[in-house]
């Protein structure tokens, strides 16, 4: 009995003076977003809503016991990074991936996600090309087919009735049929569409141009598709002008960087937010508290999106099942947000217009 | 073999084992601990060092940087004092940026955040009217220095202009500010890597977390926030952090330090297994040393415990051996003292072991001896006493047939004849009770190496003149208690058997030596009387006591002389034994207890009877009660009696004697008793007698004193003992004397 005891001691000890002290096996998801160049706002505070999840979830112990460990990988706005980007966080062992964050990388990305059987979360994904495909690339953000349509019908609601098109050509997955699809709506309401202006913003487009040209189409308003930063300067530019143009848009320019950039010439800017700052107070605290910052839509995207996979993960964590997983439940409750899949792991959720006033958001309908 | 209980040998490997290992692993983990604490201490230390040494050369760049600001104000300002004309200064913040190695855009804001000119990069400057005119009043970093009227640095933050995150310098001047852009790309270089101090490393984050600068002074590829490290919370506070991180999946120790100037943090840090590679070193060395020392420690335990417990094998199959008889074992010398001792102990032990067992056998076999002499004194003692009864009544009853045929009778030289006949057959009967104790001796005490000479001149005459006698006294006096007669037919009895075992001469020896014992009272007096005889065979050797035994011719010996001697010795409390080898002689040893010298000399006992010759006998007519078992005895004793004029009064065992006395009590006037009696022996008879009439005397008879009576608890004044066998006439003398004085 004795020598028994003795050589578990022995045993006990050195395996204690062999073993390293290194973290125990992590369930890694990455994060693919844009932190290059001109579209990066929108990732910048989407990675703070993803390591949100993340940090919630590992305070609340894990994933079966598991540490979940955040990977970040930069797309640059293009397709060939964004694949790159995908595959770097596949062979560094991610079981899932949040992202990509603009249209224009996500059709790539959700073609070799599912090649790779790896499950991607587009956080703020609209593209009409993705919808009703049986594929890897699940997305919590409503396709824009429905949110331009909306946005169509506040604008011709504020009495507007001849709207001209401006949008980005480089991120054309999104903007063209989110272009079309206003286009129409606004048309079936009875509304003038002129012809639409658009551009590269990767070729360093005139701004105070593209102003002057859009003022001269003599319409009411106005309907971008740019990111926040073109639409900043955009917006600058047309005040310059002294437009009156009603300026409209959608999710993409609107996130918190546009009020700072685009100064007092935002004022009177409508747009679709898919965000209810009154609804998520809480959560919007949380952020404020851990960023210093007022989270916008794409951090609240992201911060839904990593959820979503962790609480499939946290039925199984195999990244082999996830797919089914998200298919077989469906229905996610995310703090006071409802993610509900339909089979093509899309969804149609609630979107908000807002106005800016003295440069903050205000309800184009507040409640009565 | 298996009998549940722990063996030694495993003990001895265990205990060993763990006295090995136990404090090698204690200490080797101590170490490792302490060796651990001391590096993390010392690279966390190093690390606030670097990082400091690094902090101080980023504030003197930053400086460099804003002192061009500065000096860009200073032109600004002179242009407008000399009234510049539109669009010089414009010009001016054109080149200052396009010349720049730092700022990319230079706006040049009013009051209200409006942007009155700016510089722009090359790439964009046609794009400068873009920019003219935008309100930059939203900009927190504009707000923050409007608020705080003086000069800061911004945290990380997109380029309106390029898209590309940046930090932007912005400063009061004049009524509005200059707002200086830089991005990320051309403040690469601001830290230097530290790739080749002691393999560290350095990161610039802004004061939210995010790294500005990587390891290799370049802008990271994506963002990364490090706001989650303790060490840049702690940071965050104002304090110095320092501790474990993961960076690029690689455990690190770092320390970050906060510039005061802009917020920003370096964090100074190198790999962890780097930095504790002499631990991991230490570990493998110590890994490798508890092994060598477990395999060390095995080998060792194995030899010592071989080495004891292979001679407690030994000594258990040595110690069994002597369990077998076989006491004399030779032990191999051992390789530890205790084990040598233990060896000692079982050779001394086996030795013992096999004395007290030679010891046991002569006790043993004295014991036989003993048993054996004592069955043969109570048959010679049985037959003796009947012979002397029967001899008394040859005796008696041929006296009487002498006085009755009258003297001149033919009958008379016959009857001479019978009685000397029973003197003879009296004498052989005598040394019967002497062996078979039943003699009672008169014990005196007598000082040995004074008393041997004066026998040996009476020994001297009975061995004959070819024998030479030779005395060696003890060193200091021999006292021992015994009686005279019987001491000198010891001295006698061995004194002839020498003679005869030494016919051609010879020398007969009597020495004395004292044997001591602790006990004073049990010390001893050994007389050894050895002779250069022919010796004797171990057959005759082992009978020489027994009575009859003789290897004398028949007719030459009665068998007696040794046994007599043995009986001698018995009844002196002491003991004899013999050794004797054939050719070699024979030397005989007698022991006596050793007694104090009663005063100043030995004293003679008194005559035990101190009976006085008769005067003359009593004229009266008296009855005298009698009582003998034997009739014989009773019939002479009755004849005896009324020859002399007495009234006797007969009875034939002690129960009709005491019925006698009851019915005559008072007209007895002596009684004669015999000692040895059924029923009620003659002692029980008298002390009845005694009771009725103290006075009585009574004379007892008996051919040998036994247990039945004790001659000293007599009264001499009413008792006396007469001894069988007696003439008539001794008994006629011994009546009247005691009639006539009452006793």
């Amino acid at each position: 009995m004795q020598r028994r005891v003795l050589i578990h001691l022995l045993v006990g000890l050195l395996l204690f003076l062999v073993s390293s002290c290194g973290d125990g096996p992590s369930l890694r998801i990455g994060f693919l977003g844009t932190f290059t160049g001109r579209f990066s706002d929108l990732s910048m505070s989407g990675h703070n809503g993803a390591i949100l999840a993340v940090e919630e979830c590992n305070k609340a112990g894990g994933i079966q016991g598991r540490t979940v460990e955040l990977l970040e990988e930069d797309d640059r706005a293009d397709e060939a990074s964004a694949l790159a980007g995908l595959r770097s966080l596949e062979s560094r062992g991610c079981v899932a991936v949040v992202g990509p964050m603009i249209s224009k990388t996500a059709l790539p990305v959700a073609a070799e996600a599912t090649r790779l059987n790896l499950v991607v979360v587009g956080p703020t994904i609209s593209t009409n090309q993705l919808t009703g495909i049986d594929d890897s690339f699940f997305r919590v953000y409503t396709p824009s087919e429905y949110t331009s349509r909306q946005l169509a019908r506040e604008v011709h609601a504020l009495g507007m009735r001849r709207v001209i098109g401006l949008y980005d050509l480089t991120n054309r997955a999104h903007t063209e049929g989110a272009y079309f699809a206003f286009r129409d709506e606004f048309l079936k309401l009875g509304g003038e569409v002129l012809p639409p202006i658009t551009f590269a913003a990767n070729e360093q487009p005139s701004f105070t141009s593209l102003a002057h040209r859009v003022v001269d189409q003599g319409a009411d308003s106005v309907f971008v598709l740019m990111s926040t930063m073109d639409t900043a300067l955009f917006s600058q530019c047309l005040w310059k002008l002294r437009s009156k143009l009603l300026l409209c848009c959608s999710d993409w320019s609107g996130t918190g960087d546009l009020a700072e950039f685009a100064g007092r010439s935002i004022d009177g800017l409508v747009f679709l937010h898919s965000m209810d700052p009154q609804a998520n107070r809480a959560w919007v605290a949380n952020y404020r508290k851990r960023f210093g910052k007022t989270p916008d839509f794409a951090a609240l995207r992201c911060y839904e999106a990593a959820w979503v996979l962790l609480q499939a993960l946290a039925k199984d964590p195999a990244r082999a099942t996830l797919r089914t997983q998200l298919l077989g439940l469906r229905s996610f409750q995310v703090g006071e947000s409802l993610i509900e899949f339909d089979a093509f792991g899309d969804v149609v959720r609630a979107h908000h217009p807002y106005r800016f006033v003295a440069g903050k958001m205000e309800p184009l309908h507040p409640n009565p | 073999m298996s009998s549940g209980l722990p063996s030694i040998r495993r003990e001895l490997l265990i205990r060993l084992l763990t006295t090995a290992l136990v404090p090698l692993l204690i200490v080797g983990a101590l170490s490792l601990a302490l060796w651990s604490h001391y590096l993390r201490s010392n690279a966390l230390e190093d690390g606030e060092h670097l990082a400091l040494n690094v902090a101080a050369e980023l504030q003197g760049r930053l400086l460099a940087a804003e002192t061009t600001v500065v000096s860009l104000s200073q032109i600004l300002e002179r242009f407008e004092k000399e009234g510049a004309p539109a669009g010089a200064s414009d010009s001016v913040l054109g080149f200052a940026t396009q010349d720049s190695p730092l700022f990319e855009t230079i706006y040049r804001v009013n009051a209200e955040g409006i942007v009155m000119g700016i510089g722009l990069p090359r790439l964009l400057a046609q794009r400068q009217e873009d920019y003219v005119g935008i309100d930059l009043s939203r900009l927190p970093i504009f707000q923050r220095v409007k608020f705080e009227g003086r000069a800061l640095w911004s945290d990380s933050h997109l380029s309106l202009t390029t898209g590309q995150p940046s930090l932007t310098y912005c400063m009061p001047f004049r009524n509005g500010f200059l707002v200086a852009s830089t991005t990320l790309n051309r403040v690469e270089g601001l830290t230097t890597p530290l790739d080749d101090v002691d393999e560290y490393k350095t990161l610039l984050l802004d004061s939210k977390g995010v790294v500005l600068l990587g390891t290799d002074g370049k802008r990271p590829s994506r963002i990364l926030k490090l706001d989650h490290l303790e060490l840049v919370k702690n940071a965050l506070r104002g304090e110095t952090g320092s501790g474990s991180f993961q960076w690029q999946d690689e455990a690190c120790l770092g320390t970050c330090v906060a510039l005061p100037q802009t917020g920003w943090l370096i964090i100074a840090f190198a790999k962890t297994d780097v930095v504790l590679r002499t631990l991991s070193w230490m570990i493998g060395l110590s890994v490798v040393g508890i092994v060598l020392g477990m395999a060390l420690a095995v080998v060792l335990s194995l030899v010592v415990s071989n080495r004891i417990a292979q001679p407690l094998a030994v000594f258990s199959a040595k110690t069994r051996e002597i369990a077998e008889g076989n006491y004399v074992i030779p032990f191999d010398a051992q390789p530890y003292s205790e084990l040598d001792q233990m060896a000692g102990a079982l050779r001394q032990m086996g030795l013992a072991i096999q004395e007290r067992e030679q010891r046991q056998q002569a006790i043993e076999a004295e014991l036989r001896q003993s048993q054996k002499m004592e069955a043969m004194g109570k048959l010679v003692g049985g037959i003796a006493h009947d012979f002397n009864n029967m001899l008394q009544g040859i005796r008696g009853f041929t006296e009487l047939a002498k006085i009755e045929v009258g003297d001149g009778h033919a009958a008379q030289d016959s009857l001479d004849e019978t009685l000397s006949a029973c003197s003879r057959a009296t004498e052989l009967v005598q040394q019967l009770l002497i062996f078979s104790r039943k003699d009672k001796p008169s014990p005196t005490h007598l000082e040995l190496n004074t008393f041997l000479p004066s026998s040996l001149k009476m020994l001297r005459r009975v061995v004959g003149e070819q024998i030479t006698i030779e005395f060696t006294p003890s060193e200091k006096p021999a006292w021992i208690l015994i009686d005279r007669v019987q001491i000198e037919q010891v001295f006698m009895n061995l004194s002839v058997n020498a003679s005869d075992a030494m016919p051609k001469g010879g020398r007969l020896h009597f020495s004395l030596v004292h044997l001591e014992a602790d006990d004073p009272a049990r010390s001893r007096v050994e007389l050894s009387v050895s002779d250069t005889g022919h010796g004797m065979r171990p057959e005759v050797l082992a009978r020489i006591f027994d009575p009859f035994f003789t290897t004398k011719d028949v007719g030459k010996g009665t068998g007696l002389g040794l046994a007599t001697v043995y009986g001698i010795m018995q009844q002196c409390g002491g003991s004899i034994r013999v050794e004797s080898e054939p050719g070699k002689g024979t030397v005989f040893h007698l022991s006596f207890p050793r007694v104090a010298a009663p005063g100043d000399a030995t004293v003679a006992p008194a005559d035990a009877t101190g009976t006085k010759p008769s005067v003359g006998a009593a004229e009266d007519v008296r009855t005298v009660l009698v009582a003998e078992d034997d009739a014989v005895l009773r019939q002479l004793i009755n004849g005896v009696l009324k020859a002399e004029g007495y009234v006797p009064l007969l009875a034939e065992n002690g129960l009709r004697a005491v019925e006698l006395f009851e019915l005559n009590a008072d007209c007895i006037s002596l009684v004669i008793l015999d000692v040895v009696m059924p029923g009620r022996n003659g002692a029980e008879v008298a002390e009845h007698l005694w009771r009725r009439r103290p006075e009585l005397p009574i004379l007892f008879i008996s051919g040998y004193f036994t247990d039945y009576l004790d001659p000293s608890l007599i009264p001499p004044e009413k008792g006396r003992i007469l001894r069988k066998p007696y003439g008539q006439q001794q008994l006629v003398a011994v009546l009247r004397e005691m009639l006539a004085t009452g006793r």
